[in-house]
Formats: structure tokens, C-alpha cells, sequence
């Protein structure tokens, strides 16, 4: 052993991690800044030193931290900054729509009551009524889809929400944040055109977007080998509608039983859903 | 984690597409007469060139949501059609004397011929919009000219915001401000736009296109920061007057930026200096700015802002396309947010 004194080191100022979450996003000095060098930016760094979510709780967690340095301040509010630009305009937007929504249905109403007056505005009554007629059926057909995905949404009502598990910030009664990823907030709508001497039950499954595919299958088979599978299946688009059909055509003699099959994208091959018959005896 | 992101897909993809348009667009130029004094100028500003940043968004939005190109390809050639409308109004209002690394159309045939160009190629831009029916269906064809009627709203309302500010010798605004311009003015036909639509026909009609905006928004602020940087430091490739935004007294993120930390006293020499036209504003005042702008950190702040809105666009990216697989397109709308950025 040697002789030397042992070197002692004063304990250090902190025991322990910093949990600070007003802390996670934010970049220590101007590491974060990146200015752009001759060969690339640092994007990834900058991805999460200027995290909007970030951004947007800035204000009301800085006070509780040390004070920002200016690099960091100043991307703050430039990014604040801009989210409430956007934000703004978003609102406007929505608030002209729903200015153009009501005009429709005023449009509408004011048919109505002409249609219910007098002998002299019958003529145009009876057109005016057609179109409300058409105009309901339309927006019936329409309102189908968002009737299916209120029914699932109620439906997956209970599940918990991860996103709301995640972190300290969020409390229990919070409204729940408006769903952004584009994939679920659509449903994918195909007609069926069913040509059947029995009862017939028909089920589609499509992944979001689906219908923006040419769609194919390759029949639908049953769990038994000895049935013959379900082979007389088109898929076509119908242009009037702007939705794709599907006509199916169920032979006489084919045995009752479940068909089931996979839906594909023709031109690449990838599944896009599932299709399932059950013909009744 | 650090990346290095000197895109080859994004050329290439620009290239492309870009070729693509530019061929469909030859069969919507009017090739009768009178050409001397119309059609020839009509076909001047969309067969010089460009980028082809707009209507290859287009298409690559569409097939990242699975459409075919060819779907999406009269909406991009309408695209073009009217960007290059706009660029002949807009150079004749900024007084811009270059486009493209050649005289404005103003500047070659005097403003009535380039104002009536202007105005045909607008009409011309409607074609292709018409002709979406017979291939996407009435409904998704009229929500595409729905859209094409606010963003060509958007557009006028920047760009009499910019405008009225340049009229009125405004110059006391704030970063805001200039993001709400740039929104109106650039974004929506630069990106917001082409975006949108082409989601609207990859999902034939069924997106939910507010995502779209907020990446379209970061994404366009982004590259009309870098457009004015470019102005101010670009070589003989970028195409445009060199410091002409000073020359025209444009009211970019640096000078609002000047005027903001300026001393007062160099705050009233660039308010005199701002209130004359484009004619009589003098070399010497505009070299002035220009060095004020160094002096003062101007530069690198509207670099940094930049970089921060891009980094901003790839968090709206991964929000608004996260839901789709994996493909050449979906990767194109990833690296063109660097790539606006990086480009000379």
C-alpha cells in the first residue's frame, strides 16, 4: 500500500435525480440551437428541445424552475408564438364552416316553409320537397358512418387511456384531448350489393383508407374443406357515389355455413380487411 | 440524437414529380393565337422552371395515402398553374425585377400584357380542377376547388397585409405578425394547400385535414425564412435579386427584427429609409440596412427561428402521418422539412 494521503472528495451538492418536469423538454444552454453547419442539422436534437407540448406548458411551469437562459427563452416564445398563429387561424376556419353549415340549413328551412304555403307556391312545392326529401336521405346516409364510430367510441368508453396515465400532468377530469391522428377519425365505407336466395349476413372489416385502394379477394372460404368457397365476389368503384361496391353473389346450391376471407389491395398485395358470410339453412 | 440529412430523396422525388407535371401541364397551355401577346406569356413563367416543391407535395401526399399519381396530377398541374399566376402579380406589385434567373414578365413586355397573363393563367389554372371529376367523382372534386376557393383567399389576404404594412410604412410588429402574414401569404398555397388536397384524394374525401394545416403552416414558415435568408446571403443560383426584399422594403423576419432592437436612432434613419418607393431608395441605404442586420444579430436570429419551426414541422409530421405505413412518399414529406432548409 502506499504511502500517500488518501484523496478525499467533498460530497456533492446533489443525492439524488432531479425530477422536474417543467425540466424534461428543455435543452441545457444552446446545445439545442443547432445553427446550421455545412453538412447537415442536428433535427433531432432540435425535435425535442422544441416539443410543442413543451412549448405550451412553458409558461406556467417557469415559474416554479430556475429562469431560463435567452436561447432557450427565445425559442419559447417563437414556438408559442407560432402555435397560437396557427391555432387561431384553425379556430377561424372552424367558425366559417360552421357560419357555411348554418346558412345550409337556413337555406333548407326557408324551402320548407314555402313548400307549406298556399296553392299558388305548389308547383314549387312539390320540386321543393323531392329535394328535401333527397337532401335527408343524403344526410341520413351520410350520418351512418358517424353513428357506427359514436357506437364504438361509447363502446371504448371504459378502456383506460394511456395517454392520460402518462405523466403527472394529467388530472383525472380533464377533457379528454381531441383525438389528431388522422387514421382514427376515419371510418371506411363501402357499399354491398348482395344477390342471395337465403338469408344472408354480411360482415367487412377495413383498415382507415382502405377505400382509397382497388380492393380484391380471392374468395371466401369455410373452415370445412369439403364446401366449396364463395368465388362470384367484384369489387368496383362507383364514381356517383364515390365509394367502392362490392357484389356478391351467393349460388343456389351452396352449403349454409360461415365464409370467411382476407380483403387486399390489388395492385400491391397487402391486406386491407376481412369479409365474413354467414348463409342461414 | 443527431442526424445528418443532406436528402437525395427529396431532389429526386422533386425531379420526378416535378417532370411529371410540367409534362401534363404543356396540354393545358392554349397554343392558338393571339400568342404574341397572350398565350406566349402566359406559358412563360410555368416553362421556365422551378422547384416543383408544390405540386410534388401534392402527389406524394396523395400516394402516401394510396392513391395513384395520376390521380393527384391535374391538382398539381392546377397548383402550378396558379402559383405561377400569383408569381407574375406579385412581381409586378414588389416591383421585382428578377424570376427564375431572368427579367419578370413586367419587366420584359410592360405590366398591362403581364397583368392580363396573369389573369389568363389564373382562368387556365381552373381546367385541371374541372377535369378532377371524371377521375376522383363530383364530391372530392368540388372539396378540392372548396379548398382552392380559401386558399386563394388566404393568398390575397397576406399579401394585402404585407402590402398595407409596406403602403403605410409600417414597421413596429412583431414576430407574430410576420407569422400571421407568412401563414396567409405563403403557406397556404405552398404547403397548407398541396398537403390537403392530396390527402383529400388519397382518402378520397375522408381525412381530417386540421393536422395537415399545423404541419403545412411549420413546414411553409420554415421555407419562406429561409427564402428571405437566401435573399439576403444566396449566390447566382438562387435565381433572384440579390437583397431585393430590401430594395422592395419586404417586411421580413430580420427587418422586423432590426427595427425591434434598433436604437432609436437607427430606428427613424430606417423608418425614412422605409418610407420612400423601391425608385428612390439609394445603394448606400440599403447596403446600410444591410450591415445593421449583421450588426444587430438579425441573421442569426430569423436562422435560428428557422430551424426551430422545422423542428417543430417534424413533430406535426409525425402527428399527422403516423397512421400510414412506411413508403418513398411518407419518407419525401419527412426530409423535405430539412431539406427546405439546407437548399441553395
Amino acid at each position: 500500500m502506499s504511502d500517500r494521503p488518501r484523496i478525499r472528495r467533498n460530497d456533492p451538492d446533489r443525492g439524488a435525480p432531479i425530477r422536474d418536469w417543467s425540466n424534461l423538454f428543455r435543452s441545457s444552454g444552446a446545445q439545442g440551437v443547432s445553427a446550421p453547419s455545412g453538412n447537415g442539422v442536428a433535427m433531432g436534437v432540435l425535435a425535442n428541445e422544441l416539443a410543442p407540448d413543451a412549448a405550451a406548458s412553458g409558461p406556467a411551469s417557469a415559474g416554479a424552475s430556475a429562469p431560463l437562459d435567452p436561447v432557450s427563452e427565445e425559442a419559447r416564445l417563437a414556438i408559442e408564438s407560432a402555435y397560437r398563429v396557427i391555432d387561431e387561424h384553425l379556430q377561424e376556419g372552424r367558425r366559417a364552416a360552421q357560419a357555411r353549415m348554418d346558412s345550409a340549413r337556413a337555406t333548407a328551412s326557408g324551402a320548407f316553409t314555402a313548400a307549406t304555403i298556399g296553392p299558388a307556391g305548389m308547383g314549387i312545392a312539390a320540386e321543393s320537397i323531392q329535394e328535401i326529401v333527397a337532401q335527408g336521405i343524403r344526410f341520413y346516409s351520410s350520418l351512418a358512418p358517424l353513428w357506427a364510430g359514436f357506437v364504438n367510441s361509447i363502446a371504448s368508453a371504459g378502456a383506460p387511456n394511456p395517454s392520460h396515465a402518462a405523466g403527472p400532468a394529467a388530472a383525472p377530469l380533464a377533457p379528454a384531448p381531441r383525438p389528431r391522428n388522422a387514421a382514427t377519425m376515419v371510418s371506411a365505407t363501402i357499399t354491398v350489393e348482395l344477390a342471395s336466395a337465403r338469408m344472408t349476413r354480411v360482415t367487412i372489416d377495413l383498415v382507415p383508407y382502405a377505400c382509397a385502394a382497388k380492393l380484391a379477394t380471392s374468395g371466401l372460404h369455410a373452415i370445412e374443406p369439403d364446401r366449396p368457397p364463395l368465388q362470384d365476389i367484384t369489387f368496383t368503384f362507383d364514381v356517383s357515389s364515390n365509394r367502392p361496391v362490392v357484389r356478391i353473389r351467393v349460388p343456389d346450391h351452396q352449403p349454409a355455413g360461415v365464409y370467411s376471407g382476407v380483403i387486399v389491395d390489388q395492385d400491391s398485395g397487402d391486406p386491407r380487411g376481412a369479409m365474413t358470410l354467414r348463409i342461414e339453412p | 440524437m443527431t442526424t445528418a440529412v443532406t436528402s437525395k430523396l427529396v431532389p429526386a422525388i422533386l425531379n420526378e414529380y416535378g417532370a411529371m407535371t410540367r409534362a401534363a401541364l404543356r396540354n393545358y397551355l392554349p397554343t392558338r393565337e393571339p400568342r404574341r401577346h397572350l398565350y406566349d406569356l402566359v406559358a412563360d413563367y410555368p416553362l421556365r422552371g422551378g422547384k416543383m416543391m408544390r405540386p410534388s407535395l401534392c402527389i406524394a401526399a396523395a400516394r402516401a395515402f394510396g392513391a395513384g399519381a395520376g390521380d393527384a396530377l391535374d391538382t398539381a398541374v392546377a397548383i402550378e398553374l396558379l402559383h405561377n399566376a400569383l408569381l407574375i402579380h406579385d412581381d409586378i406589385e414588389d416591383g421585382s425585377e428578377q424570376r427564375r434567373g431572368r427579367p419578370t414578365l413586367h419587366v420584359e413586355h410592360g405590366i398591362p400584357l403581364a397583368l392580363n397573363a396573369g389573369d389568363t393563367l389564373t382562368l387556365v389554372s381552373l381546367r385541371p380542377l374541372i377535369a378532377n371529376r371524371s377521375r376522383l367523382g363530383g364530391e372530392v372534386a368540388m372539396k378540392i376547388i372548396e379548398e382552392t376557393e380559401r386558399m386563394a383567399l388566404a393568398s390575397a389576404e397576406g399579401q394585402a397585409l404585407e402590402l398595407g404594412w409596406r403602403k403605410d410604412n409600417v414597421l413596429d410588429l412583431d414576430d407574430a405578425d410576420y407569422l400571421t402574414m407568412v401563414l396567409k401569404k405563403t403557406c397556404w398555397l405552398a404547403t397548407i394547400f398541396p398537403v390537403r388536397v392530396g390527402a383529400l384524394i388519397g382518402t378520397r374525401g375522408a381525412a381530417d385535414l386540421d393536422s395537415f394545416m399545423r404541419f403545412g403552416f411549420f413546414l411553409g414558415a420554415t421555407f419562406q425564412i429561409q427564402d428571405d435568408l437566401l435573399n439576403l446571403v444566396a449566390d447566382q443560383r438562387y435565381g433572384k435579386e440579390r437583397d431585393g426584399d430590401l430594395w422592395e422594403g419586404k417586411r421580413t423576419l430580420m427587418l422586423i427584427r432590426l427595427f425591434r432592437e434598433s436604437s432609436p436612432a437607427d430606428r427613424d434613419r430606417l423608418t425614412t429609409i422605409m418610407r420612400v418607393d423601391r425608385t428612390e431608395r439609394k445603394a448606400e441605404d440599403v447596403g446600410w440596412i444591410r450591415a445593421q442586420m449583421d450588426r444587430y444579430g438579425c441573421i442569426d436570429y430569423a436562422r435560428r427561428y428557422a430551424h426551430r419551426l422545422a423542428g417543430v414541422a417534424l413533430h406535426e409530421y409525425s402527428v399527422a402521418f403516423s397512421c400510414l405505413p412506411d413508403s418513398r412518399d411518407k419518407r419525401f414529406l419527412e426530409e423535405i422539412v430539412t431539406w427546405v432548409l439546407e437548399r441553395n
